[in-house]
């Protein structure tokens, strides 16, 4: 429940400075978004907070959420993901999701499917209930940036499994602002039961005579309004004839992804692509050396760095001076937050995956990484 | 052999590394243990800080009667302790990193005292704790301003050390405000007046706040009844200072608790840092509250040995230490508040007269 009282103070500080500016001279952010929470409210000084509003099936283990987030969430835009944040035993875990459904007004739809030992997916789907609270990024991606303002080219979408979620939103938002959709979605899944959008995406392709929506399912047990087949050179060389100039988008896991650009990258106007699984080593033998890469965000650069050396070292080698202090584990100086990828501790032997701070002199890379540095 | 006046017995390499070796394994198991337990215990301590504080500067608004006055000052003196110690210090050393709560995050969490978060996890986070006790390295061996060790040169300035002490302990926030600005170096000449115009801009920014919220915006707010909340704000400050003095100075400046020279660092194993840890810090035995209310500071020993173990883990891993110190014929400094502040005053007393170094305690047997 949204407590009134909240929700004006949300108000206040919205209209800064002059009473956001005593509410701040009076207390600190923590204590701002401790008792926002602690009075039922969403509201915070900076970061977003939604709120749970509905939750709906959209196919076997595939479940949307519509979320209603405080006023800290900036502009989305069609295409884009956001990252959820949840607390999952004591610990704060977060995966990125894509916008999926229309929602009304400032609310958003994020469709989460169940992965097979996905921490923050089996959470989504076992344990959030409407009326609850997580936390948000700021949207980011730029899948649509345009192909929603250019309506003369023809769109070539491909999607596999999950990617179907952002590549839905784009239709979905195209035709919302009415815009008539020229072209064909490809929609692969594995199992026939997976199928999401299905109702929409009919009554999208009735409304718009110039779109088709192809099916692809190799089950064993099909489905009738699905085909069987996979992204191949055949089918490639079809596309290709069909839509000469048209504006490609491809959405799903790497492998996907990989193929896609191989076969259709050199095909009409432009290719976007976006893939959601990362790629994580395994935790290996101390013994053989790996070699990764790692992304500094904010120095722009981008290192190879071997698993058998702490990052602190890595990175002073490579020319930066990153903060430190004991280069022991100790004084937490050289800790940064890091944004993708996974880091082992050395000292506690704990393998981080994901977002997270991370103690640079005792850290090794296991996989390629990216760090807020 | 110099005799030595240190209750500890010096470890041969050997025993000294496989000392460390044991100190990592226990820090190794209590990092794996960390999770669900911790992050429900630091957010409860927060929910009552915040209640504490909420209580307490409410109560003052009713301060003009005497009873509202004591109980909103002393609530509001304890949710300051709690929020400086158990929350404020331990989520700076990144105890509570593992929860990725960017408000729990200890490189970014600022506290609610004059001095900077920034320069506090400089002078204590990396110089105290890496340094610990070694004089000349570690500025909090007498914040630059005391004689608590025959180590240390006298100047016949230290007869005034009691009064100085008396003081720090009194403005003891606005002493590690200015920790790191270091202004002994002004005199010598190491520094000057543009560096340290430049480096107090922070603090300065930092204090004024917390010196308008306290003095001037929560006793504005109550109005007619000023004065009340502003004294209580001043007094409820003034327990915080006295409290975090004692409970600090009980850590590090006991009779047992020793002083080291520079020349351990030379080479100095993982073990033999252990080692200096243990013989340079001193625990309060207490109850519950008592260790919580000290942010567990009570258990100095286990901190420094695990400064990023979550404190409240301290309690029970120092059984597992003492068991280990048995072991090695190492002194566990600890006993009750009063007996441990009574040796800090007679350190602070004895001197600031002239005295003379006891021959060093040696860490490692030759
Ligand atoms: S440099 Fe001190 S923890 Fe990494």
């Amino acid at each position: 429940m949204t407590s009134p009282f909240l929700s004006s103070a949300e108000g206040l500080i919205a209209r800064k400075p002059v009473l956001g500016g005593l509410v701040a001279a009076l207390m600190t952010e923590g204590q701002y978004d401790f008792w926002s929470r602690e009075l039922g409210s969403t509201a915070a000084w900076r970061r977003v907070f939604a709120r749970v509003v509905a939750a709906q099936w959209e196919a076997a283990d595939t479940l949307t959420l519509t979320l209603r987030p405080n006023r800290n969430l900036g502009q989305v835009s069609a295409g884009q993901h956001l990252t959820v944040s949840a607390d999952i035993a004591g610990r704060r875990h977060c995966r990125s999701y894509s916008l999926s459904r229309l929602a009304s007004g400032r609310d958003i739809c994020l469709t989460v499917r169940r992965e097979p030992g996905g921490l923050v997916s089996n959470f989504l789907h076992d344990h959030v209930q409407v009326g609850d609270v997580l936390e948000l990024s700021q949207p980011y991606g730029d899948l649509a940036t345009g192909l929603v303002s250019d309506a003369t080219r023809p769109l070539l979408m491909l999607a596999a499994g999950s990617g179907i979620t952002a590549i839905y939103n784009l239709l979905a938002s195209m035709a919302a602002s009415g815009r008539s959709l020229q072209g064909e979605l490809l929609y692969w899944e594995k199992q026939p039961d997976r199928f999401c959008f299905t109702e929409e995406l009919n009554r999208l392709q009735a409304e718009h005579a110039g779109l088709r929506v192809s099916r692809f399912c190799n089950a064993t047990e099909g489905r009738e309004d699905a085909e069987r087949g996979r992204l191949d050179a055949a089918l490639a060389a079809r596309l290709a004839g069909a839509y000469p100039a048209a504006s490609i988008v491809a959405c799903g896991g790497g492998a996907f992804v990989t193929a896609a650009r191989e076969l259709l990258g050199g095909v009409g106007k432009e290719f976007r692509a976006e893939a959601f699984t990362p790629s994580f080593a395994t935790i290996d033998d101390e013994t053989d050396e790996q070699f990764y890469e790692l992304v500094l965000r904010r120095s722009g650069k981008t290192l190879r760095v071997s698993s058998r050396q702490s990052l602190l070292e890595q990175i002073e080698d490579a020319g930066l001076s990153p903060e430190h202090g004991c280069r022991m584990g100790i004084c937490n100086s050289c800790s940064c937050q890091q944004r993708g990828g996974e880091s082992v501790n050395e000292l506690s032997g704990a393998a981080l995956r994901g977002q997270g701070a991370v103690r640079l002199c005792v850290s090794r890379a296991n996989s390629d990484l990216e760090l807020d540095l | 052999m110099s005799q030595s006046k240190s209750k500890s017995r010096a470890l041969s390499p050997e025993e000294l590394a496989a000392f460390g070796a044991e100190l990592d394994a226990l820090q190794q198991q209590a990092i794996a243990a960390v999770g669900e337990r911790d992050a429900r215990y630091i957010r409860r301590i927060i929910r009552v800080q915040q209640y504490l504080e909420f209580a307490g500067r409410g109560l003052l608004f009713a301060g003009i009667f005497p009873p509202a006055w004591l109980l909103g000052t002393l609530l509001l003196g304890i949710s300051k302790i709690l929020e400086n110690m158990e929350i404020g210090h331990n989520v700076m050393h990144g105890q509570y990193d593992f929860m990725n709560d960017p408000a729990l995050s200890g490189a970014s969490y600022e506290w609610d005292t004059v001095g900077t978060s920034d320069n506090w996890r400089e002078s204590h986070n990396y110089k105290h704790h890496t340094y610990t006790n070694i004089k000349g390295v570690d500025d909090d061996v007498g914040y630059g301003l005391l004689r608590l060790f025959p180590e240390q040169r006298w100047h016949p300035a230290f007869i005034l050390q009691p009064l100085f002490a008396a003081l720090l302990a009194l403005l003891f926030q606005w002493g590690v405000a200015i920790q790191e600005l270091q202004l002994g170096k002004l005199l010598n000449g190491r520094k000057s007046w543009a560096q340290i115009r430049r480096e107090f801009r922070p603090v300065w920014r930092k204090s004024r706040r917390l010196l308008l919220k306290d003095y001037l915006f929560f006793p504005l707010l109550a109005g007619p009844f000023f004065l009340t909340v502003l004294s209580g704000n001043l007094v409820a400050n003034l327990i915080r200072n006295l409290w975090t003095f004692t409970i600090i100075f009980c850590g590090h400046f006991t009779t047992d608790a020793e002083v080291f020279h520079r020349s351990v660092l030379d080479g100095e194993s993982r073990g033999h840092w252990y080692l200096r840890q243990l013989r340079g810090s001193s625990n309060l035995r207490g109850g519950k509250w008592f260790h919580i209310l000290s942010g567990n500071l009570s258990h100095q020993i286990e901190h420094h040995l695990f400064p990023t173990v979550p404190a409240h883990r301290y309690q029970g891993l120092s059984l597992d230490v003492q068991e280990i110190c048995r072991r090695y014929g190492q002194h566990y400094n600890t006993g009750s508040l009063p007996r441990q502040f009574g040796q800090v005053v007679w350190r602070i007393l004895r001197h600031s007269m002239p005295s003379a170094p006891a021959p060093r305690a040696a860490l490692i047997a030759r």
